[in-house]
């Protein structure tokens, strides 16, 4: 599994946070409580890991609670994969 | 006995062939034959009766591997002598136990040596669900060697799968406890039906079939483990994952399978190759799941740390502004003025002093040039003028003194220090100007009485006649201009004098070498 680049510098907002899968938003919170904890950051980047961390806790946190078990079939799936490799080809 | 898929009527046919008379005209008593002609006519009779190759089921006993395996079949009432030659045996593919089931492919013989009928089997095979364990037993041993049980080779489960691949009957009561479980425990985990059949004719085929398209598609399908289930059913029943085939594909796939087939005491072979095995569906699907409300909590409590660490960050902060802040420079910006304001006074004191120091080096050059203005003629005016500078001395003084002693340190400032400095120039200027104007009176009011004045090269005065010398160059000044000439004879002093002792200018108007310069 490629890791996300968890640079802090790229820390921006929503738009790139719904494109991380659940553990990747885990990986990149553990990252920032790691740096935030190690005190080597200063006060603006803290700030900024902070506001970022709490982004991901909210994120991670709806996943879970609003998430309705999603059910799709195989077969289905295949067949649009399928055609969409034969339209590629 | 009765799930055995062997034709009834076959194996009555083969009894009755037992039981027929081997021949049908025994010979006259007179007429002996030996006993080989007899063995090579019953074995011909026998052969007669069984031209083709019969199978027959029973039980083993008496089994003995010597090179050929030699073994009874038996049943409720019957029993037959058995060899197995080891090129059919080597590729019976298991060994043949005490007990078991077995049918048997071969013919019947007379074995002339041992007086016996034996029947040469080429073929054995196990019966029943004995078939199934051995074929099992056999593809374990093969996989075992392969490596594919071999622990080292099961990959991790992913922590929190964005979707599970289930393979399974849509109909299936395991999928509804897989889904159940699912959605209790953690909802954002999708779910893709693979939808197979899990018992009949190339079911396998289709289980296999399904797990290869998810491991073809499943980075576009957002899939990151397979789960292979069934509920429980008879060993038959789940043969379909004890398959090879099935195995392969579990093996080959390119993320993380899980097993869970039948009940906890069934080991399927696909239990065995998966990366994790549990005992049913609903087992499985926890395992595949993360706890939501567990990972809720972890949420929480890494926001609470976060903050905490934050607050703490932001405390940490706070305390090295307030420790700035009680540092002198920011906490008593006083002291910093008073500091400067001392630096300040001692730099005036210095500036004070220097000033004084230039008021009594002008007093003390007026002093000399009142103390030549003594020596000139008429006295009243050296008289005024000493007074005059003297008065100016003495306020000049007194002003320095009033500006030294009337200064406030901690009031003093650039502006005064600056006036100070003005004020000292101005009067030093002022004495200066003074004592050039006393310079240039002084002498020419003598001059006007029609004296002159030499001067060497260097400007000093030629008081003596020993101040120059023939050939030097001197200027003369009168009262109306100045002239230069050159000195072309040895100085005569009038009277002998004291060497050093200074001739006052006016005092010896009638110097001859003056005379002579203001002569010619």
């Amino acid at each position: 599994m490629s890791k996300p680049n968890p640079n802090p510098a790229s820390s921006k907002s929503a738009p790139d946070l719904a494109a991380l899968s659940f553990e990747q938003a885990m990986e990149q919170l553990e990252a920032i409580v790691e740096r935030v904890e190690s005190g080597q950051v200063g006060l603006e980047q803290a700030l900024a890991e902070y506001e970022r961390g709490v982004a991901l806790v909210r994120q991670c946190r709806d996943v879970l609670q609003k998430a309705e078990l999603r059910v799709e079939e195989l077969s289905k799936l295949a067949a649009a994969v399928d055609s969409k490799a034969d339209g590629e080809a | 006995m009765a799930r055995l898929p062997f034709d009834p009527a076959k194996m009555a046919a083969a009894k009755r062939a037992e039981q027929q008379p081997l021949l049908a005209t025994a010979p006259a008593g007179d007429d002996a034959i030996t006993v080989s002609q007899l063995a090579d006519r019953l074995d011909a009779a026998l052969k007669g009766a069984f031209p083709q190759r019969v199978r027959v089921v029973g039980e083993v006993s008496n089994f003995h591997d010597r090179t050929h395996w030699y073994f009874d079949l038996k049943d409720a009432t019957a029993v037959i002598n058995c060899v197995m030659f080891a090129s059919a045996a080597r590729k019976a593919g298991f060994v043949i136990e005490h007990g078991q089931q077995l049918v048997v492919s071969g013919r019947v013989e007379f074995y002339a040596k041992g007086g016996k009928v034996s029947f040469i089997a080429d073929k054995i095979e196990p019966v029943g669900a004995g078939a199934l364990d051995l074929a099992y037993r056999k593809l374990c041993d093969e996989l075992r060697e392969l490596g594919w049980f071999a622990p080292e080779r099961k990959r991790p489960l992913p922590i929190f799968p964005r979707k599970i691949a289930v393979v399974t009957s849509r109909s299936a009561a395991a999928l509804q406890d897989v889904l159940n479980t699912i959605r209790k425990r953690c909802p954002a985990v999708g779910v893709v039906l693979a939808d197979v059949r899990v018992q009949g004719d190339g079911e396998a085929a289709e289980v296999a079939a399904a797990i290869r398209t998810i491991s073809g598609i499943h980075a576009s399908l957002g899939v990151d483990a397979v789960l292979v289930t069934r509920g429980g059913g008879s060993k038959e029943d789940l043969w379909t994952f004890n398959e090879r085939i099935v195995a392969e594909a579990i093996v080959a796939c390119a993320i993380p399978v899980v097993a869970a087939i039948g009940h906890e005491t069934d080991t399927t072979i696909a239990e065995l190759v998966a990366d994790e095995r549990c005992a049913t569906p609903t087992q499985a699907a926890m395992r595949l799941t993360p706890d939501s409300a567990a990972l809720i909590r972890q949420a929480e409590t890494i926001h609470r740390r976060l903050t905490s660490l934050m607050e703490s960050h932001l405390r940490a902060e706070s305390r090295r502004i307030d420790s700035l802040v009680r540092r002198p420079a920011l906490a008593q910006p006083g002291r910093m003025v008073a500091a400067k304001g001392q630096e300040l006074d001692h730099a005036r004191r210095r500036l004070v002093s220097a000033a004084s120091m230039v008021v009594q080096r002008t007093a003390r050059r007026i002093g000399a040039a009142s103390a030549r203005l003594d020596t000139m003629k008429p006295t009243a005016l050296h008289a005024r003028v000493s007074t005059r500078v003297e008065t100016l001395a003495t306020r000049l003084q007194a002003a320095a003194r009033k500006e030294m002693a009337s200064h406030d340190p901690r009031a003093l400032d650039d502006r005064l220090t600056r006036g100070m400095a003005r004020l000292m120039e101005s009067r030093a200027d002022r004495i200066d100007a003074l004592d050039r104007q006393l310079e240039l009176v002084a002498p020419q009011r003598v001059l006007d009485r029609g004296f002159s004045l030499t001067t060497s090269a260097d400007g000093s005065l030629v008081r003596s006649t020993a101040d120059v010398k023939p050939g030097q160059a001197v200027r003369t000044r009168l009262a109306d201009g100045q002239f230069e000439s050159t000195v072309s004879g040895a100085a005569t002093p009038t009277t002998p004098r004291k060497p050093g002792r200074t001739r006052r200018l006016g005092e010896k108007p009638g110097d001859e070498g003056q005379l002579d310069l203001f002569g010619s």
